[in-house]
């Protein structure tokens, strides 16, 4: 977190940040680097030591193995510690609550036609019954949760940093897929964009073109429309679902996901690459970028499916078994790709090694709607 | 077992013998501990550097600190803060609901 002199932190940024809260993320930081790191690689020797061959199998064997246990424990209570905590960002929000709320409610009436909220919308219970990330009522429920999240997202550490960074990369990768195919996009939608920093990134990176970010929740979408004032980011954010959208048949250039697909059950997936073919135009392009293919063979299928438990992201699982290729195929798709990659290593192959350090590995994959 | 010999309003017998989660309740407690002490050593590095470079301070300007207005302002609402985020890990071990069901969803 960099600290801010009062009064000069933007109204999207205005938490009264404090030393101690700096300092006490900066433990918990340093907590989960030993269990990325040391306790992770600990972890996964016992588990090739087990000689289990399927997650189930592997499960079994190290269930009663003390470093395995410590690593699930850290692994779900360091993030609840990270929320709520004495010093953790929902308890310090809730305590900030008056003058947060009052950013958040100057913008609900937003005159501007860039924010689009729908308080007749369902929000989906895949959503409201799994408290993401185990964040304390989600982001559905208070659209002061907005803040938690912004904090968490964007002042993690003492040493500050770009938080867009890995985002703006995304969005470049974008924009080489778009060269690739031969798009000049003119509308692109960036659907379960939460508050929107990667509609704006895709933004930075295609300035040309239209952008319109979605999501379910309205507190992000509130939030998100401060940020992008203050930005003087030009996008439109709309609360709608990826299975629904309020656009057009044939009326998108590149529907875009970031991290939303692991957040969905798969016959949500389904319904939603399904509006995807709806709304792109001949020659369109679908991309999403989530955590698809996992490396590192069983021992990688049983740690993601552990944190796709304990972090309250059930869906992480179902994802590594969701044929993205086939139901692009079964929607008209063509020229489908699936790429394991990073900012430091791209177009990876699908190894059974494991890194050295536990990070999630995500995949970058696209479609084109053929162009006749 | 809890022994039968032993009122169990006395607490000898435990908090809650045979509980498994006891342990994830006491190492809650004590990396809510670990926490604040690392606060605190924090919040004492930054004092020392500060006092190191204005050119140190003496033990009767600390006596005073302690008997002034601020530290027991201070101390009064650290009383009442500490021992409840201390623990809270104990009555609350597991903030988050249990998803696990969804992990078949289709």
């Amino acid at each position: 977190m960099q600290s801010e002199p009062a009064g000069s932190a933007p109204t999207s940024r205005a938490w009264q940040d404090s030393f101690e809260a700096r300092a006490y993320q900066s433990f918990l930081a340093g907590l989960k680097t030993h269990w990325g790191g040391e306790l992770y690689r600990d972890v996964v020797a016992r588990a090739k030591a087990s000689g289990a061959k399927t997650p189930e199998h592997i499960e079994q064997h190290m269930r009663s193995d003390p470093a395995y246990r410590l690593y699930g424990w850290l692994e779900r209570r360091v993030q609840q510690f990270k929320w709520t905590g004495r010093w953790g960002f929902a308890t310090l929000v809730d305590a900030q609550r008056p003058l947060l709320q009052a950013h958040l409610d100057s913008v609900a009436d937003d005159q501007s036609g860039k924010l689009q909220l729908d308080p007749t919308l369902d929000v989906p219970d895949y959503v409201t019954a799994t408290a993401t990330h185990q964040q304390p009522g989600g982001l559905w429920q208070g659209a002061i949760n907005a803040y938690v999240l912004a904090w968490y997202t964007t002042g993690l550490s003492f040493a500050g940093g770009d938080p867009d960074e890995l985002v703006n990369w995304y969005a470049r990768l974008i924009r080489e897929r778009c060269a690739e195919a031969g798009i000049t996009p003119r509308r692109i939608v960036d659907v379960g964009c939460t508050g929107g920093r990667s509609t704006r990134a895709i933004r930075r990176a295609i300035p040309t073109a239209d952008l319109i970010g979605c999501d379910v929740c309205d507190g992000p979408l509130r939030h998100g429309r401060l940020r992008s004032i203050e930005e003087d980011c030009d996008v439109t954010l709309a609360q709608w679902r990826a299975e629904a959208l309020k656009l057009a048949n044939a009326s998108v250039d590149v529907l875009a996901s970031h991290w939303l697909y692991h957040e969905m059950p798969p016959a949500a997936i389904h319904r939603s690459i399904t509006e995807a073919r709806r709304v792109l135009r001949p020659g369109g392009l679908f991309v999403a970028y989530d955590m698809v293919l996992i490396p590192g063979g069983a021992i990688g299928q049983w740690l993601q499916t552990g944190y796709a438990a304990r972090n309250n992201e059930p869906f992480a699982h179902t994802l590594t078994t969701f044929d993205f290729p086939s139901a692009l195929r079964a929607n008209g798709f063509v020229d489908i790709q699936l790429e394991l990659t990073s900012p430091h290593a791209r177009r990876q192959s699908v190894s059974a090694d494991l890194p050295t350090r536990r990070i999630h590995p995500m995949t970058f994959v696209s479609a084109l709607v053929p162009r006749t | 077992m809890p022994d039968p010999e032993i009122p169990s309003i006395t607490g000898l017998d435990g908090l809650l013998p045979g509980d498994p989660r006891d342990a994830a309740r006491l190492l809650g407690v004590v990396i809510a501990l670990a926490g604040e002490v690392f606060v605190l050593k924090a919040q004492v590095a930054r004092l020392t550097t500060a006092l190191k470079e204005r050119g140190g301070i003496d033990e009767d300007a600390l006596n005073r600190a302690e008997s002034s207005p601020a530290f027991r302002e201070w101390i009064t609402a650290e009383q009442a803060t500490f021992g409840r985020a201390l623990l809270r890990p104990f009555t609350h071990p597991d903030e988050a609901p249990n998803v696990s069901r969804f992990l078949d969803a289709k």
